[in-house]
């Protein structure tokens, strides 16, 4: 799996040098196995009867479904998946309007005093949860929106929009002028070149923003648990968290929950992995 | 005639265009933090609208007798610190260790190994929770299975390896992360510097001393401050995996804001904490820039 060593100049690579290869191989196997047989022991657990998880912990026994039945319907995993979905969805239609928006008027429309409202928008970087949890959460409550589905998609909607707008905004400013000043000749209003021209030009920045806020709403943990005490609205984490005190001896189903809540990150994740190592690295810039 | 005119209605539409965003963060973040640092000069409860000024009262308190709070920070830094040292290492020699391999196994080990940052924070816990058990973990059942029976112990029980399992859960999760950013870095050393290099004879770990490693110091200070910071606010692991315990030596300050916010309802002085830790995380970011700036080796 190395590359082969073959110096140009004829001479082999020498024994030490195959051998510091052959541990750094077996190093990174060893690694990859840690990585990944824990969530592997997770779904292979989910599988399994009670007694067979405490009995045969490592051993692949028959598979069976009746943990996932148990944790969807009396664990009310249903009901969590339900809410998640929903939270998370709206989540993501709000802040891709709001970002395709802020992103556009950055890149392209520049109104006077952009560049310092982008620079206050930056600097919502540096913000911590901390400083915002208090006053958010009175906030909410003076509005009526505290425990509702609301209490959860604003707060979510606001903390994934800006490095949305600032990966968006870099990309938009790239985009070729040309297009927009012959549709301009031709007749087009800006916004018809938005819906028409722009919009389908930027749509892997747009898959790199969903799947980033897509991980977020989906798996925040710490301001459901602030804003959401009606067992009806809780979220896949929060409802596994209860689940986890109430069918903590019964491995198997506990299991079966967490696999629950990890598969559709996974899907998402295995099917766009492309673009989540590029938004990676456009975010990474930002440090 | 019609370019300014076009260039004017551009302008009004982009105002109109930045309203959204404006409203949304104005409601969520920008206002909440000035008011943040407002309210930690009152004596505020959160029930109700009544405070009265009190000045610097809440942070003289805080210095004066809160050794909680003081005690949170030393664990949040003893964390924070531990983590980002062994996570940036450490991604930054699987980095280096996938760029050796063919194409079609860099792109598995760029994949398998981001699994885990992407998984929920509540699936991670609740996963290593089950993996430290005591009786039924994968840890100690494997330390049953190779006869070191002596080594098991209830990892997140006592108070000598709580905050240390911790730390092996955070670095699981997000060594990821920091190895992609340095594998990213790594794309970019020109291949011709490395050929050369290897023709003159220079093996593979002076090419990591030579040109791996001066060539993504970038990167080994935006992973390492981004580390930090984490470290620094980090509540889920903390909340999830042991509640602060055993006693208070996993107690970090997330959630002793938590607490003293949401359980005894002392909202100003979970304000100031707040504020505190938010100056605490600007100083020790200027700090490790400061001592991370590239040296001429």
């Amino acid at each position: 799996m190395f590359k082969t060593e073959i110096s140009p100049t004829g001479r082999h690579s020498s024994n030490a040098a195959r051998a510091i290869a052959v541990v750094g191989q077996l190093a990174l196997g060893i690694v990859a196995l840690l990585t990944l047989y824990p969530i592997l022991f997770i779904l292979m657990t989910s599988f399994k009867s009670t007694t067979d998880v405490i009995t045969k912990p490592f051993a692949v026994t028959k598979m069976m479904l009746d943990n996932y039945a148990v944790a969807w319907k009396l664990g009310h995993v249903a009901e969590y998946f339900l809410n998640s979905a929903i939270v998370t969805v709206v989540t993501l239609i709000f802040q891709l309007v709001i970002t395709i928006m802020a992103a556009y008027a950055f890149g392209k429309l520049r109104p006077r005093g952009h560049n310092a409202l982008l620079l206050l928008y930056l600097t919502a970087l540096f913000i911590t949860i901390e400083m915002t949890t208090v006053p958010v959460f009175m906030l909410l409550k003076d509005l009526g929106l505290i425990h509702t589905r609301w209490g959860l998609i604003l707060p979510y909607t606001a903390s994934g929009v800006v490095m949305g707008i600032y990966i968006m905004t870099n990309f938009v400013k790239g985009l070729p002028k040309e297009v927009d000043e012959a549709a301009v000749v031709d007749g087009a209003s800006l916004f018809q070149i938005l819906i028409k021209i722009d919009i389908p030009l930027i749509s892997p920045v747009i898959a790199t923003v969903v799947i980033i806020n897509f991980q977020h709403a989906w798996s925040e943990f710490y301001w459901a648990l602030i804003a959401v005490k009606d067992e009806a609205l809780k979220t896949l984490p929060l409802g596994l968290i209860n689940f986890q005190s109430e069918y903590g001896s019964d491995y198997g189903v506990l299991a079966a929950g967490l696999m629950i809540l990890t598969i559709p990150v996974l899907i998402v994740y295995l099917y766009c992995s492309k673009y989540f190592i590029e938004g990676v690295a456009v975010g990474a810039v930002k440090g | 005639m019609g370019i300014p005119s076009i260039e004017r209605r551009r302008r009004r539409l982009g105002y109109v265009f930045l309203l959204p965003s404006f409203a949304i963060l104005g409601a969520f973040l920008f206002y909440p933090v000035v008011n943040s640092l407002i309210m930690s000069f009152t004596d505020w409860t959160g029930f109700g609208n009544g405070f009265a000024w009190i000045g610097f009262d809440n942070y003289v308190r805080m210095f004066a007798d809160m050794p909680d709070f003081w005690a949170s920070l030393g664990v949040n830094l003893k964390f924070a610190v531990i983590t980002s040292v062994v996570q940036t290492i450490l991604g930054f020699l699987l980095a280096f260790g996938v760029y050796q391999l063919t194409q079609r196994w860099q792109k598995f080990y760029q994949i398998a190994l981001y699994v885990p940052v992407i998984l929920p924070a509540a699936a991670v816990a609740v996963m290593w929770v089950f993996m430290y058990d005591p009786n039924f973990g994968l840890i100690n059942q494997f330390l049953y299975a190779v006869g070191l029976d002596s080594l098991a112990k209830g990892w997140l029980g006592e108070p000598g390896t709580a905050l240390a399992s911790v730390i092996v859960t955070n670095t699981w999760r997000y060594v990821g992360f920091s190895m992609i950013l340095y594998y990213i870095a790594m794309l970019d050393i020109s291949k011709e510097i490395l050929e050369s290099s290897t023709i003159d004879g220079a093996t593979k770990l002076k090419q990591l001393r030579h040109f791996f490693l001066p060539l993504t110091w970038g990167t080994t200070e935006i992973n390492f401050m981004l580390s930090l910071i984490g470290g620094m606010k980090s509540f889920d692991m903390f909340y999830l995996m042991t509640g602060g315990g055993p006693g208070t030596s996993t107690q970090v300050v997330g959630m002793l804001i938590y607490r003293e916010a949401f359980q005894n309802f002392r909202f100003s002085s979970a304000l100031t904490m707040s504020v505190i830790l938010f100056v605490v995380i600007l100083i020790i970011t200027v700090i490790s820039r400061t001592l991370l700036k590239p040296k001429e080796l």
